[in-house]
This record gives structure tokens, sequence and C-alpha cells, in this order.
């Protein structure tokens, strides 16, 4: 094997452990923005448990927000109803999306001037997989 | 053509007239695309004043003319108020002839007055649709309209200083006729194509 490809092949070796290891996936994060004299904001991703255990995403925390809280929004004879969830069990394997509508992620008092485009970090804290941060996007 | 053939010509339009008209008014109620069912008999209001997001008055009399949607929501709701703005701004977009979009308002009225002030709801307006009209009122004003339409809206405070707080409120999407009365709703979910073909058929029939 010549001297390129066996690095080369021991690169992946490295990598894939480590992909391996990546039991928790964030992807498609991203937060409605609002007109700033409004304090609240919901941000949605999908959460992939590629673990073999259950998950538990347990707290949750944004510089860029005093707060930030997991909501589901719901409907009951007729009537659209909010309600905070204390945390989100996510089971070995599945995928769990957050979007409009349904479970969302409540962004309270923004600590700093946000505009469409921006980038805003969140990190979230879970039981097994400890914390794992993500950009969230501001789109309108 | 002679003055009898005129004369005839003229007759047959105006029965043609007459008779179209009283279809239309004796046609049994329909349910359109969305689930709604439209011409059942419609039911006047009873007298309300909200104050608009230019502070102006908003009452019955400024119904009169045109067809007016009220969506029922406050600004403080991140998730399902900002999609429900969102789907009828595309509702109102996807109503292919001009002459018809001219003939509706849409209106959100708040159901949360503390919070939205008309200065709140004059920049989510600017933000979401300059063409519609947020209003509110004080709750005795305010239920006076909700409680006539069946739009129910609780508030949860934690607390009295609590400013976080989340407000219930029926998702229902209110048609208002240009006579100023009530003529359907339209149910959660709302879905922006079906309700701008149903607008349309109800503003072509009538």
């Amino acid at each position: 094997m010549p001297a390129r490809a066996r690095s080369l092949f021991f690169i992946i070796l490295c990598i894939l452990p480590a992909s391996a290891i990546a039991e928790i996936v964030l992807d498609g994060a991203w937060i409605r923005n609002l007109p700033p004299t409004i304090p609240m904001r919901a941000g949605y991703l999908n959460i992939s448990n590629q673990s073999g255990q259950a998950e538990r995403l347990i707290s949750l925390h944004s510089p860029v927000f005093e707060k930030v809280e997991i909501h589901r929004s719901f409907e009951q004879d007729g009537v659209s109803k909010m309600e905070m969830l204390p945390a989100l069990s996510i089971p070995a394997g599945n995928n769990l999306r957050l979007q409009p509508g349904g479970i969302h992620l409540m962004l309270i008092q923004p600590l700093l001037d946000i505009r469409v485009g921006d980038q805003v970090e969140l990190c979230l804290e879970f039981e097994h997989a400890g914390k794992k941060c993500i950009n969230m996007e501001l789109r309108k | 053509m002679n003055k009898s053939s005129i004369v005839i010509v003229a007759l047959l339009a105006l029965v043609a007239g007459v008779l179209s008209s009283l279809y239309l008014s004796n046609s049994k109620p329909i349910k359109l695309e969305t689930g709604l069912w439209f011409g059942e008999q419609a039911r006047a209001l009873p007298a309300f004043a909200l104050l608009d997001h230019n502070q102006q008055i908003l009452d019955n009399n400024r119904l009169l003319g045109k067809w007016s949607l009220l969506f029922f929501g406050y600004t403080s709701c991140p998730d399902i108020c900002p999609l429900t703005m969102q789907t009828l701004s595309e509702m109102t977009a996807a109503i292919e002839k001009p002459q018809l979009r001219d003939r509706l308002q849409v209106y959100f009225i708040s159901v949360d007055p503390q919070r939205d002030q008309p200065e709140q709801l004059a920049s989510y307006m600017a933000y979401f649709n300059p063409a519609f009209i947020g209003a509110t009122a004080a709750p005795e004003q305010l239920n006076v309209l909700t409680g006539s339409l069946g739009i129910s809206h609780q508030t949860h405070k934690s607390a009295e200083d609590d400013l976080s707080y989340g407000v219930d409120h029926s998702s229902a999407i209110v048609l208002i006729n240009p006579a100023a009365e009530f003529a359907g709703l339209f149910s959660a979910p709302h879905e922006a194509i079906a309700m701008a073909r149903d607008m349309t058929l109800i503003m072509e029939r009538n």
C-alpha cells in the first residue's frame, strides 16, 4: 500500500470510532424571529438519538436568551393551548423533530439585539450524552 | 332588433336575475373544501368597539362592505400565532383575482390586551403583513365580540407580575360577511391554498 493511501486508511480508522460514539445528533436548528418588542421566540430542531439507550433532554441554555424552556402547543376542543414540559425523552434509535405547531423551544427574553440571518448558540444537556451545542439560525 | 324584441330580452334578463338571486339566497348550506359550512343563516353581531393598531375605533360599521376574517391570538405566542399569520398572508396572496383580494380584510384580534397595546400590534402587523389590521380592547369590551362568536380565551398567570404567561385561545378563524354578520368558522388546522379557494368561491357567489 502506498504511503499516502496507508495514512488515509489510518485517518479513516481514527474518524470511524469518533462518529460511532456521536450518539446524539442535532440538526436543522432555527428560531422564528419576531419584532424586537416581543420577548419570546420559538425554536425548532431535530434530535436524533443514535445510541443504544433511551435519552432525556434535561436542560437548555443559550448565551443570547435569559431562559430556554421546552413547550408544547396542542389543540383541545377547538382551543389552542400551550404547556411547559420539564424534560424530553427520546427512545433509543428514535428521531424527535421539534417543529411549528407541536413541541418547540421557548426562548425567553433576548439579551442581545438579534436579527434574521444571525446564528445563536444553544446548548442542550442530556442525561447520558452530556452537553451538546448547536447554532440556530434566525429566520423570518 | 325591433322594440318588442328589446323588451322581451330585457324581461328575460330581469327574470333570470331574480331567479338566480332567489336561487343563491335559498340555496342550501354547502360544505366547502376547508370544511366550512357556508350559506347558513348569517347572524348579526352585537354592538362592539375595539381599538386598532392605528388607534382607530374598530366597530361593527368598519366591517361593512367587505368580507372579513378574524383571527384571535396574541403577540407573545411564538409558535402557533406566527404560523397562522403566515398562513393568512399566503392565503391572501393565493387569491388570484386582485378585485377579490380587495374585497377581503384580515384582522388579528388580540386576546391579551395587557401586553398587546396598539404600538405592539402595529409592529406585529408591519412584521407579518402591513395590510392586516390588529385590534384589541379591555376584557369587558373584548368579551362582547368573542362571546357572540363563541371564541374562548383564558389567561394563565402564575403570579400577578408574571409577564411570560400563556393565553389559551380558540384556533378557529371567523368569517364575517359584508353586512357585518357572522357567516361561518374556519376550523384549524388552517391551510392557505384551500382557504384561498374557498374565499374565492364565497366572494364570487355573493
